[in-house]
């Protein structure tokens, strides 16, 4: 028997077909808790050349945070919508481990420095109340002196 | 089909916003939901032109496409 040269694409024809609707099949019976959108886990976001690449569809309407780092790691963009419809952006910029103990060092420095520094400023001030209450003594002492012999002649006018 | 259904009742619609937790989880969704509530048109309307000012589309075009797809 002489085959039909259209017998042969028809019949390849049915598998694909047969194979699509098995898969169309196999959609319907999965249970539909498994079609419900799932709670999304882990990070949001991609890498992008600069800020502009970043459409508002790439930032998730569900309220998270999503992340975009710049391709040569110089910032990190954190979107998220907002209540009130706009989106917010905060930029995250790289920090070298070496700086951030250096800045801590000196930061300690600058702590005892200033310390030391108050301390000076607040001796010179002590000093400086200390040397005017001897000023002022020294003046009451004179002024009592003054007084004891001025009561000291007039005592002794009364006498003659 | 229920989309089409929803939009004949708005009341309902809405209604059923408020019920679904997951649209009430989205911050946005809870915010519009409150304004309506307490009847804050402008409210809503800075809402909506904040959306399309992000999206890059005025709502004049947001509205033509609405036509568009209902054939009005």
């Amino acid at each position: 028997m002489q085959m039909n040269p259209y017998q042969t694409p028809q019949m390849n024809s049915f598998i694909p077909q047969y194979g699509t609707y098995q898969q169309y099949n196999a959609l319907q019976n999965v249970p539909r808790y498994q079609l419900q959108p799932e709670i999304q886990q882990g990070i949001c976001g991609k890498i992008v050349q600069s800020v502009d690449s970043i459409m508002a569809n790439d930032v998730p309407m569900n309220g998270s945070v999503a992340f975009f780092p710049k391709s040569d790691l110089s910032e990190i963009y954190a979107k998220q919508w907002g209540a009130d419809g706009k989106i917010s952006t905060m930029v995250f910029k790289p920090v070298n481990s070496d700086t951030v103990n250096n800045c801590t060092d000196d930061a300690e420095k600058l702590k005892i420095g200033l310390s030391d520094e108050a301390r000076i400023t607040i001796k010179e001030y002590v000093d400086t109340l200390i040397f005017k209450i001897e000023e002022l003594e020294n003046k009451i002492d004179k002024s009592s002196t003054k007084t004891s012999s001025r009561n000291k002649i007039s005592q002794d006018l009364d006498k003659v | 089909m229920n989309i089409f259904q929803s939009f004949r009742n708005p009341q309902q619609f809405i209604q059923g916003m408020i019920n679904n937790s997951q649209v009430m989880q989205n911050p946005m969704a809870k915010n519009a939901m409150e304004m309506y509530k307490s009847g804050d048109t402008k409210g809503l309307q800075t809402m909506a032109e904040n959306l399309c000012k992000e999206r890059g589309i005025t709502p004049q075009q947001i509205q033509e496409i609405i036509k568009k797809q209902f054939n009005i």
